[in-house]
């Protein structure tokens, strides 16, 4: 790319901040408290020129397995097995052009895809910087196939799979998983933090409960175009 | 699995190490990790690297806590009060791996753990609270999530290298402490270290081995001209450091042609520009903050990071990596590990290419045999053979090691011929080199010693030297925001200027390199010429020329023939005569990138008639910031009469202004916001058009200032607020300025008290700087300067005038194009300066994107420099850089005609070249690089120089050129100010009391700074005779009551954020608790850090705990806080603090004006004081009778204010407490005057 601006010379820097329930108990309130801070320390993130992109804010929680077992039911009438993990992908494209790639590898891990779930968004929230370069968003549900279930087998096995998935493209750009694993997932996109909530349709739903929860907010962008 | 706020400074050289270290990664619980193509992000966030290196870690087997303090260790190095144990257990885990380092805040969470971890330096703010639901609530603010006072258990906040941990299985909750603990138990580091480490120091007192010999002279000669050791460099770098163990101290700004331009012979380090840290991290103190800082090295192969065994702790370690002749034999010679020689001697008949593929072949081949010790040596060859220089080899060897995966199996010493000083040795570092071995430095040294040159043993000099040099390096990499030598290894944390892809490619793979220039052939070329001349010619090395002009030397900008003609042009005011000044400088032999190119049209030309005017042109053009200080009263007044006098703006620079020049034609119209924050009061702020946030600045970019205790005399120390004869320090960092965030902060600060005003920041040139001025556009400044490497000063060390930072050229058409691409162009004004001289460098600059011009040197030999480079020594003999005022009377010929007729004829060049252009005003050129092109008929030396990128023009954006917007409004709109401002108004304009309440929050900020300018403005310092009241309830947002004026009265129930009392400049501040917290109140956080930064006056009363950097650069505000955190006091000049609780560190570093009372109750005060320039007193002795009474009405007041459970505790028992207190001064006062100042301020 000709000139002297390079789009990888980012930095990150920002807010951050921590909401959890001591005891482990698991609630909605955590989740809408992490998502007040966020909004309260708007003025550490920055503003793009469309005035609504903001340079990226998330959160990362602790999964709720009861809220994703009646998603998937209800949304794809699909029961999950007992035991699953989460994978939060950003994809460029269709995730079916590269399932067959993907099962091949869960399956060298041991593992299982046991259903995948267009997360529910809102694009219409987003600024047209951000709009312009929104991905399609999954959620995979991925279980171990061992018979006999083994904890650190199956952490060991995800981080794996996960790895050797990302290198199909070695992109961010394309392929970029925010998050993979059986106990926590992350919701992030390129919006101010007052949009989050209305981005992700599952944050506004009281069942959606955490025990801890994660939160930064950046100022610089990622993946501008 | 983690949220970061921060930035890691050295990220290429941890990505490098892990991929240096990969092969070794060898854990059952991954047994796939070999497989992994990429273990860590090589691109992307630094942030997403960090998570993936600490989540590889603990999916690996480490536990979580040990990952996270491997990753990001607390200060250990030199901690004098941490545990033996815990720190074994830190310095174990340091021999495998290097601190991720920067400014850090992560948080993170695994399900069960719940954590959050600060850096070392406690850069990044962490508050917290606990309610009684049992909800924990950690963030960079306090007040995100509001609740009743009454809800709240406890509000504390993260210490530098602390921790917080929830585990949410168990309900428990632990800080550092428990946590070191139980990881300092789980192995037995101590002992491991004692049985296996060695010690170097420790054992060179027995060393029995062969002294350090001197070279025949023979050699000597021929070694200093084959590596371009030039007289001026034995007398102005070398010896000043074997002398005082200082670096050589120099003015004015490197005048020099760049090394790729240079017709003489250029050591390839000077084709290597520092980096430094800038707006996104802050660089460090190296000198205050020195316990965070560290140059331990440690050699042997490195082991398997998932293991913990005895034999982790092998390891040689030494202090430094810079070596002693006694060292480097005991290193070569120790019982562990095997080394090998290779010396970096060629054969002449083979190129110089394929001499360093030879040399990575073979040193793969000895570490593959079990060598990990590699000493190669760079010395004078035997006739026949050339040198392989140092940082080429040291580069290629490295970057060969981590391609195999071989790196950390090896330590590569090199003994260099070519690196003696500090910039020299910290490239060599910087690129991969383990150890150094300066030998030809060395030799030097005893010359000098022989002839007389230098007294004393030349060992003891050579230590002298040694010491110097360690500083140097301490400076530069905290410069770059590092605290540790071994982030900075393989860290590449330069710009390369000149060299092509080839070299770039095998030596230097992905440092930045954007001209190309010399490649291989032509440094082949110049070697061999170069050793023809060491070899034949009998006479003595030459002086140089580098430093200071030499007639026949190295090309000086600002030789003497263009001093004198430009001092006879702007005296006389002859057109003629500048015209003559200008066709030296425009036709010189190319020395800058912009000499390269030539403006080219394929208009016709426009008689000059209709080109904008004389005096439109002129608004563009300001007079660089140079402080009362650094130059005299006359030269500063000087300048904005003539300024001012041609609709042009003058800086004030960082040294105040006499108030006596507002609203006069002295004025300064620039107002600059420097680190030291002197005499900024909100009188000052509101008396400015423009107000100027300077970042860095050209000749010392990452540094700070000083002002040698000899030039503040009466004046200058009541301007900044301070003591005459007491040196003035300015910090490296502005103390509120750690990241992006924080420069948004203190720009919305500024705006909000002077709103009129325009937002100015002053940036350095260097790679990434369009993405940091991108930010800052992004933060809602104005207008952004972007200043070259060749900007001017009064002082700074040599090696940084003439090595830190990069051409403007390439820094302003970065940030043209960054802030064009991301759509910000329109928003800011885009400013270039260093080194103009001519119409020509106005038209060029503009055609890369600037609109705004600025001018240091130019305006000051106008006044009668001479360029003499002696201003640091106060002895200016045109009375301009002195305040010696017999130079300044007898010698002063500066007048304001003078000044006017440089800018008149610099406006009227720029018009005769935009005639020829074909345009009618600079805006139509702004931008427009088709008006530059590579000129044609250039030597070949500088046909290979690419700077097609320096001059693309993105036509697809849909931006501006230029700015469009009158003011670029921050989205925070304020409203709680207003409504403040408009409810008092009326009791302000009739001076009339009045006392109103607010409910505040976190997201409002700078409150007290729009009502402060506004009484500012309307009765200047003296302020309100009438008090106000303003009342809040809740938490208060950042920068709570800045630049608070005289009789502004502020109260907060609940708690405050960072930067409370911010420039504080009268008035009081009260921050409490009326429903006290439920828990322990000793613990109890009130306000954040960096309170009072800067303050000059007024009172503050916290009934809490305060956070780090409390009162930094205090000068002249008294306070009364619970407790505090790290460097509280640092650099303060005048007031008082008391404080009635535990503090952190360091405290009263680098203080040397005020006074303090601190309660000590668990006698552990002793050991936090930095004493370097404080005393400790005891009160309770007769005859600090006085004292004792003060400070008992201070704790009455403070009680009165806060109803404090502690204030009330003391004064019910003061006899008990009596004996713990004690008194903190400054060993530059008389503590019988101390009470003087507060009894003045209180009548």
């Amino acid at each position: 790319m000709p000139g002297l601006y390079k789009k990888e010379d980012f930095k990150d820097n920002c807010g951050f901040g921590l909401v959890s329930n001591i005891d482990g108990i698991k609630s909605h309130k955590v989740i809408t408290n992490s998502i007040n801070a966020l909004i309260s320390m708007t003025h550490r993130g920055g503003v793009g020129s469309d005035g609504k992109t903001g340079d990226g804010c998330g959160l990362l929680f602790d999964i709720d397995h009861d809220y994703f077992r009646n998603a998937v039911s209800k949304e794809l009438d699909i029961k999950l097995p007992e035991i699953f993990a989460v994978g939060q992908l950003f994809y460029n494209n269709k995730i079916e052009d590269i399932l067959p790639e993907i099962n091949k590898i869960l399956k060298n891990e041991k593992l299982s895809l046991s259903a995948i779930r267009k997360v529910p968004v809102k694009k219409n929230i987003l600024g047209k910087i951000a709009l312009d370069c929104s991905p399609n968003i999954y959620q995979l549900f991925i279980s171990p196939s061992e018979k006999v279930f083994n904890e650190q087998n199956f952490d060991t096995n995800l981080l794996q799979a996960r790895k050797f998935i990302e290198e199909i493209f070695f992109d961010d750009e394309i392929l970029y998983f925010c998050s993979f694993s059986s106990k926590t997932i992350v919701y992030k996109g390129l919006m101010l933090p007052n949009a989050i909530k209305e981005f992700y349709l599952d944050l506004q739903h009281k069942d959606l409960t955490a025990s801890s929860c994660v939160f930064p907010s950046k100022v610089f962008n990622q993946h501008e175009s | 699995m983690l949220a970061h706020n921060g930035e890691i400074n050295a990220i290429q050289g941890n990505r490098n190490w892990v991929k240096a270290r990969s092969s070794k990664f060898i854990t059952p619980l991954i047994p796939k990790i070999q497989k992994f193509k990429q273990l860590v992000n090589d691109t992307g966030s630094d942030s997403s690297s960090l998570d993936n290196m600490i989540e590889l870690l603990i999916k690996g087997g480490v536990n979580i806590f040990r990952a996270i303090r491997m990753v990001m260790p607390p200060a250990w190095q030199n901690t004098q009060s941490l545990d033996a144990d815990i720190r074994a257990f830190h310095e174990y885990n340091s021999m495998h791996m290097e601190p991720w380092d920067g400014p850090a805040g992560i948080v993170m969470s695994d399900g069960k753990w719940s954590i959050c971890m600060l850096d070392r330096n406690g850069l990044r703010p962490a508050r917290y609270q606990i309610d009684d639901k049992n909800i924990i609530t950690i963030a960079s603010e306090t007040g995100v999530n509001p609740i009743d006072s009454k809800n709240i258990i406890v509000k504390g906040r993260v210490q530098p290298g602390g921790i917080i941990a929830i585990n949410t299985q168990t309900g428990e909750i632990f800080n550092e402490n428990p946590i070191d603990d139980m990881l300092k138990d789980k192995k037995p580091y101590r002992k491991w270290l004692k049985e296996n480490a060695i010690y170097i120091e420790s054992s060179l007192d027995s060393y029995e081995g062969p002294g350090l010999k001197q070279m025949p002279a023979n050699d000597f000669l021929k070694t200093t001209k084959l590596f371009l050791l030039y007289k001026e460099e034995r007398s102005s770098v070398i010896k000043p450091l074997a002398v005082d163990s200082q670096e050589g101290t120099g003015s004015m700004g490197d005048d020099t042609a760049l090394a790729v331009m240079s017709k003489m012979h250029r050591q390839l380090y000077d084709f290597f520009r520092q980096q430094f840290a800038q707006v996104t991290n802050p660089p460090i103190d190296s000198l205050r903050e020195v316990g965070v800082m560290s140059l331990e090295t440690c050699f042997g192969p490195e082991l398997n990071i998932y293991e913990e065994s005895e034999n982790h702790a092998k390891r040689l370690v030494t202090t430094s990596p810079v070596l002693s002749y006694k060292k480097l034999q005991s290193i070569i010679n120790n019982s562990y590990f095997n080394s090998k020689e290779i010396s970096l001697s060629y054969d002449r008949n083979i190129s110089l290419e394929k001499a360093i593929k030879n040399l990575q072949k073979e040193v793969v081949k000895y570490v593959k045999a079990g060598n990990p010790i590699i000493h190669l040596v760079e010395e004078l060859p035997e006739p026949g053979k050339l040198p392989i220089n140092a940082l080429l080899a040291v580069g290629g060897v490295h970057q060969e090691l981590v391609k195999i995966g071989l790196r950390s199996d090896a330590n590569i010493i090199i003994s260099s011929s070519s690196a003696r000083d500090t910039h020299q040795i910290a490239c060599l570092i910087g690129f991969g080199a383990t150890a150094v071995y300066p030998t030809l430095a060395y030799q030097t040294i005893l010359d000098l010693t022989q002839r007389n040159e230098l007294k004393g043993s030349p060992h003891e000099n050579c230590a002298r030297y040694r010491k110097g040099v360690n500083k140097g390096l301490l400076k530069i990499i905290s410069k770059m925001g590092i605290s540790t030598i071994s982030s900075y290894r393989g860290s590449q944390l330069f710009e390369i200027v000149g060299l092509d892809k080839d070299i770039v490619d095998l030596c230097f793979k992905n440092t930045t390199s954007r001209v190309k220039g010399r490649d291989f052939k032509d440094l082949d070329k110049e070697l061999r010429v170069l050793d023809d001349y060491a070899r034949s010619n009998l006479s003595d090395m030459s002086v140089g020329g580098l430093l200071k002009y030499i007639h026949g030397g190295e090309y000086h900008a600002y030789n003497p023939e263009i001093v004198k003609k430009l001092q006879d042009a702007t005296a006389t005011g002859l057109e003629t005569t500048y015209k003559e000044y200008a066709h030296l400088v425009d036709s010189r032999p190319p020395a800058m990138l912009r000499d390269l190119l030539e403006v080219s049209s394929s208009h016709k030309k426009i008689d000059l008639k209709e080109v904008e005017s004389e005096k439109n042109i002129l608004t563009r053009f300001d007079s660089a910031g140079m402080s009362l200080g650094a130059i005299s009263p006359k030269a500063h007044e000087t300048l904005a009469e003539a300024m001012n006098a041609l609709g042009a703006r003058s800086n004030s620079g960082e040294g105040g202004e006499a108030s006596e020049r507002y609203g006069t034609s002295k004025m300064s119209k620039i107002k600059q916001v420097a680190s030291g924050r002197f005499g900024v009061t909100p009188h000052y702020l509101v008396n400015a058009e423009v107000l100027q946030i300077k970042i860095a600045q050209g000749a010392k970019p990452g540094e700070g200032g000083q002002l040698p205790g000899g030039k503040v005399n009466k004046l200058i120390a009541k301007l900044r607020y301070s003591t005459q004869g007491v040196t003035l320090i300015s910090p490296p960092p502005h103390h509120d300025i750690y990241s992006i965030e924080d420069l948004a902060q203190l720009i919305y600060d500024l705006k909000e008290v002077n709103p009129r005003a325009l937002v100015s920041v002053k940036l350095v040139s260097e790679p990434g700087v369009g993405t940091i001025a991108s930010g800052v556009a992004k933060a809602y400044a104005d207008l952004i300067t972007i200043s070259g490497h060749d900007g001017g000063t009064g002082a700074s060390p040599l090696t940084s005038i003439r090595y830190a930072g990069s051409p403007w050229e390439l820094g302003l058409a970065e940030a043209h194009q960054s802030l064009r691409n991301s759509g910000l162009r329109h928003k800011v004004r885009l400013q270039a300066d260093g080194g103009m001289k001519t119409g020509l460098d106005v038209i060029k600059a503009a055609i890369l994107g600037a609109e705004s011009f600025g001018f240091g040197t130019g305006p000051m030999i106008a006044m009668g420099c001479k360029y003499l480079r002696i201003c640091h020594l106060n002895n200016c003999a045109t009375g301009v850089a002195t305040q010696r005022e017999d130079l300044i009377k007898h010698h002063f010929i500066g007048d304001k005609e003078k000044v006017m007729n440089y800018f008149k004829f610099i406006a009227n060049d720029v018009r005769r070249h935009l005639s020829e252009i074909g345009v009618e005003k600079i805006e139509d050129i702004i931008g427009q690089t088709q008006y530059l092109e590579k000129m044609k008929s250039l030597d070949k030396q500088y046909q290979s120089i690419d700077l097609s990128d320096l001059i693309y023009k993105d036509n697809s954006l849909n931006e501006s050129f230029f700015c469009t917007s009158k003011k670029n409004n921050p989205w925070d709109k304020g409203l709680l100010a207003k409504k403040i401002l408009k409810e008092a108004k009326d009791s302000i304009d009739n001076e009339k009391s009045i006392s109103l309440d607010f409910r505040i929050s976190n997201t409002d900020r700078s409150i007290g700074g729009l009502i402060s300018g506004y009484v500012a403005k309307k009765y200047g310092e003296p302020g309100l005779i009438n008090p106000i009241n303003l009342n809040f309830a809740g938490s208060a947002g950042q920068s709570f009551g800045c630049w608070n004026a005289n009789g502004i009265q502020l109260m907060v129930d609940g708690d405050a954020n960072d930067y409370v009392g911010k420039g504080m400049n009268g008035g009081r501040i009260v921050i409490k608790n009326e429903t006290p917290v439920l828990a322990s109140n000793e613990e109890t956080v009130l306000v954040g850090n960096t309170c009072l930064y800067g303050a000059t006056g007024g009172e503050l009363y916290v009934s809490g705990r305060a956070g780090e950097r409390f009162a930094v650069r205090n000068s002249g505000a008294s306070a009364v806080i619970e407790g505090a955190g790290d460097h509280c006091c640092e650099y303060m000049t005048g007031g008082q603090v008391t404080v009635l609780g535990s503090v952190g560190a360091n405290f009263g570093a680098g203080m040397t004006g005020g006074f303090a009372y601190v309660l000590d109750e668990d006698k552990s005060f002793f050991d936090k004081c930095n004493r370097g320039l404080v005393n400790l007193e005891r009160i309770h002795t007769e005859e600090m009778q006085s004292h004792r009474k003060h400070l008992k009405e201070t704790i009455a007041e403070h009680y009165k204010q806060t109803n404090s459970v502690k204030a009330k505790e003391l004064i019910e028992d003061f006899d008990r407490f009596e004996p713990y207190f004690w008194l903190v001064v400054p060993a530059a006062s008389n503590i019988q005057d101390l009470l003087k100042a507060t009894t003045a301020n209180a009548a």
